[in-house]
């Protein structure tokens, strides 16, 4: 390697999405189920854009990639096969 | 020094929400005019300063759950998350139907969160919340600073 080689590290992707609210939270929490039945009836492409940075419930996610806001919708996609993870996200401290 | 010349002190200094893409670009959020932001919530009729007001109440429900979830919480987080709870205790407040405030009031006390808010280190918190309420209200193109 030359003296004035550049090297262009690439830029580190984001970790994984995970969500802060277990499975078993659905199952033991009557809002939570509520709520899942509910973004259950809305259409994939509603569930993107209410998620999308600026919309009034952005996704919205820790820098090891724990989901804060939007657990119950990105579990809705996932049930669907979207590919969560391509998402954009609003990191959060 | 007053609540408002602390507001309009701090006015540079709030950003809008980052955003970070699956390919790892980030995008900094930008500078949001709070003058202007406030202004225009002055003019908005009731219902739309409540969806204003619900925005920022819930993002800080957010902001409180980034600091209590990862115990053990530090005194400075504790100290965060009464204030945190202040802002929400008086938003939550004026959005009553029945004892609302005037359109005037409801930004003064903005205002005054925003001074708090920079006073207890969630400052980024609020400009995000303040940049996503005026842009899902007043309008997207009307909330960052004019360059």
């Amino acid at each position: 390697m030359g003296a004035d080689e550049i090297i262009y590290a690439p830029i580190p992707k984001p970790p994984p999405l995970r969500r802060i609210h277990s499975d078993a939270l659905y199952e033991q929490d009557s809002d939570a189920r509520r709520s899942l039945e509910y973004h259950r009836t809305r259409t994939t492409e509603e569930i993107v854009e209410s998620l999308r940075p600026g919309a009034d419930e952005s996704l919205k996610v820790k820098p090891d990639g724990r989901i804060f806001q939007g657990n119950t919708r990105i579990k809705v996609l996932e049930e669907r096969g979207y590919p969560v993870n391509d998402l954009p996200r609003d990191p959060i401290p | 020094m007053n609540t408002n010349d602390a507001a309009r002190d701090t006015a540079l200094k709030l950003y809008g929400p980052t955003v970070q893409y699956a390919d790892g670009k980030v995008v900094p959020g930008q500078p949001v005019d709070v003058e202007h932001v406030l202004t225009q919530f002055e003019h908005l009729d009731a219902d739309a300063r409540s969806a204003f007001l619900c925005i920022i109440a819930h993002d800080l429900t957010v902001a409180i759950r980034s600091v209590v979830f990862d115990a053990p919480v530090t005194d400075a987080g504790v100290d965060r998350v009464k204030w945190i709870n202040e802002s929400l205790h008086r938003l939550t407040s004026c959005i009553n139907p029945h004892k609302r405030w005037s359109a005037h009031d409801e930004a003064m006390l903005i205002r005054g969160i925003i001074k708090n808010s920079f006073e207890h280190g969630f400052d980024g918190w609020i400009g995000r919340a303040l940049a996503v309420a005026a842009g899902n209200t007043i309008g997207a193109n009307s909330v960052v600073k004019a360059k």
